[in-house]
């Protein structure tokens, strides 16, 4: 309360001293005075149940801050309300095992123990006598406050009980509308907040949806960045926005995992085999979404081949461009690709280029097909899917990962691009060996 | 949808309606399309067994079914009668038949279902967990799509 506020309703109250007296003289109605940080405070005395005194409450997680906890009162079980924390008054750090006084409140059949500072004792007054709250209350919220009453000097401030707790259910509500608040609050902020280079970030990101249909989400943020700060360094001074398609493809140029669009050299194909996961399977089963001209997929199913020799293979390879896909049964392979891993593998045509033998062609099904529809594939121990979710909107990643999460066997591996991962905290667990990184299920 | 399929079903279109139109047909660029599709007006449907599991529709509006039946007939036909139905019913066995004969050289084996043909406005197809390759066909009479949803069966 203010002191102008105290010293004026004193002023009111010497002025008419006779009436008053008259009034109180009618005592109709009693409350149950205590303290709050130093301040006179009241309760109706219909609504308060007993007083008591406790401790070491039992606490619930999950609630609001000014619920302290549970407690045992001769077999039932009330929640206790601080009510400093309530109306937002310091409080001291509680020791551990103090003893609080408790006024034992009920509202509506639901019992509640408020703890206070100290508890007074009981006056009577006339209703009469109580006064509306003044608007300038400062430490409580006025919609509590039943009215202001004065009795022997003092001003107590009397609470509205059955306000405060019918409210607490609304209150929480506020809060979560609040804090829901707070995050768009948040979440817009940085964008007010943004220095130079994270406003050219943002145009770059921009920049890679538009011209390179690349979308920067969780999976690629982290190259995005590293690449962005090189990107800038190398174009010193000039405008590090990137202008038309050659740009964005420049920038992407480092973005693109080993061996794309070519056979995997021997060492990146043991490095893969170490992530297979041991499996005595007749059938493995394994989707490689976005084969592209189908190189991956032939690299492999060699690799399979080598891991799992006795296993039948099958591997679905998907891709949306037509023209890359419709080549990739017939693939050949030029000489010098044939290492000592792909020459057991290969037969030579009749036109005499070489390509892989028909055991090798028989484990992959080539397919068009774009993998934001809807994916009608068995239940998978391998996806393989580089350079391909960076290329889709947030909102299909999102989809396609859940489709990938619904089809991965348990112990199934997942292998992204080299500059792609999966977003933390979202079931899946990370191995690194040997330069490549797979996912599989927490 | 597997890679070998697609080109039968294109060269049977082209080759077929070239041949029974006479005039140039155009082929339009493919594309995917999931599931649920607008249907033009006239749709004929051809379901296919065997390897694989799924239907062939050709698609095209009212109008350019007229005008093809009267061009398959060699007269103009007034309204969209039992003849022009069988007509363009017959077109979809056609396109269908030699789709199919041709990947049976390439050694798939399936079999098709007679045609249904279904007409009327407002009409919507949708297949459960396939997507369809849409074969857009520009002739001489109207646009016809070929609309082929299969997969292999596993």
């Amino acid at each position: 309360m203010t002191e102008i506020e105290t010293k004026s309703a004193q002023g009111q109250g010497d002025g008419a001293a006779d009436e008053r007296i008259e009034r109180i003289a009618v005592i109709d109605y009693k409350m149950v005075t205590f303290s709050l940080a130093g301040k006179d405070y009241a309760i109706d005395i219909m609504q308060v149940k007993e007083i008591a005194k406790a401790g070491r409450f039992t606490y619930v997680p999950n609630t609001s801050p000014f619920v302290l906890g549970v407690y045992n009162l001769r077999g039932e079980i009330i929640p206790i309300i601080d009510l400093r924390i309530f109306f937002n008054i310091q409080t001291k750090a509680r020791e551990r095992d103090a003893v609080e006084n408790l006024i034992i409140v009920s509202v509506d059949d639901q019992t509640f123990g408020i703890v206070v500072d100290v508890i007074d004792k009981v006056v009577g007054i006339s209703q009469s006598s109580i006064q509306p709250p003044h608007p300038l209350f400062g430490d409580i919220n006025i919609k509590y406050i039943h009215g202001v009453v004065e009795n022997q000097g003092r001003l107590y401030i009397l609470l509205d009980v059955e306000r405060i707790f019918s409210s607490r259910a609304k209150e929480a509500e506020e809060a979560a509308a609040r804090a829901i608040e707070e995050t768009l609050v948040t979440e817009q902020k940085p964008v007010e907040a943004q220095s130079k280079a994270e406003l050219g970030l943002s145009f770059v990101t921009d920049g890679l949806a538009a011209l390179a249909k690349f979308y920067v989400t969780a999976i690629n943020e982290r190259w995005v960045g590293e690449r962005f700060r090189e990107w800038r360094d190398a174009r010193r001074g000039k405008d590090a926005q990137l202008a038309n398609e050659a740009e964005a493809r420049e920038f992407l140029s480092s973005f693109y995992s080993p061996f794309t669009g070519a056979l995997w050299s021997d060492a990146y194909a043991k490095a893969v085999m170490a992530h297979l996961p041991d499996s005595n399977a007749k059938q493995i089963n394994v989707w490689d979404v976005g084969c592209g001209k189908g190189h991956e997929s032939y690299s492999l199913a060699v690799v399979l081949r080598e891991r799992y020799p006795n296993a039948r293979v099958r591997i679905y390879a998907n891709d949306s461009d037509l023209l890359a896909i419709s080549n990739a049964p017939m693939l050949t392979v030029a000489e010098d690709q044939a290492t000592p891993l792909y020459k057991p593998y290969l037969a030579k045509g009749t036109s005499g280029s070489l390509s892989f033998s028909q055991q090798i062609k028989d484990t992959i099904l080539f397919e068009y097909h774009d993998c934001t529809n809807q994916n009608a594939v068995p239940n998978m121990d391998l996806i393989v899917c580089r350079d391909t979710l960076s290329f889709l909107n947030a909102k299909q990643q999102t989809a396609v990962i859940a489709c990938f999460t619904e089809r991965l066997k348990d112990n199934g591996v997942v292998i992204l691009g080299a500059n792609e991962a999966m977003p933390q905290r979202s079931g899946w667990l990370r191995h690194v060996e040997a330069d490549v990184v797979s996912f599989s299920k927490e | 949808m597997r890679v070998e399929y697609i080109n039968p079903f294109v060269e049977a279109a082209y080759n077929i309606l070239s041949e029974v139109l006479g005039g140039e047909i155009k082929r339009g660029e493919l594309y995917l399309k999931s599931s649920s599709m607008p249907v033009m007006g006239v749709a004929a449907l051809v379901g296919l067994a065997g390897d694989v599991e799924g239907r062939v529709i050709f698609d095209m509006s009212l109008e350019t079914a007229m005008k093809i039946a009267s061009q398959m007939n060699q007269e103009q036909l007034k309204e969209f009668d039992d003849l022009a139905k069988a007509t363009i019913t017959e077109l979809a066995n056609m396109i269908t038949a030699q789709a199919v004969t041709k990947l049976h050289d390439l050694g798939f084996r399936f079999d098709l279902t007679p045609p249904a043909l279904f007409t009327g406005q407002n009409m919507e197809i949708s297949d459960h967990e396939v997507e369809a390759l849409i074969v857009p066909m520009e002739s001489g009479q109207g646009r016809v799509e070929v609309n082929v949803a299969i997969r292999d069966r596993m």
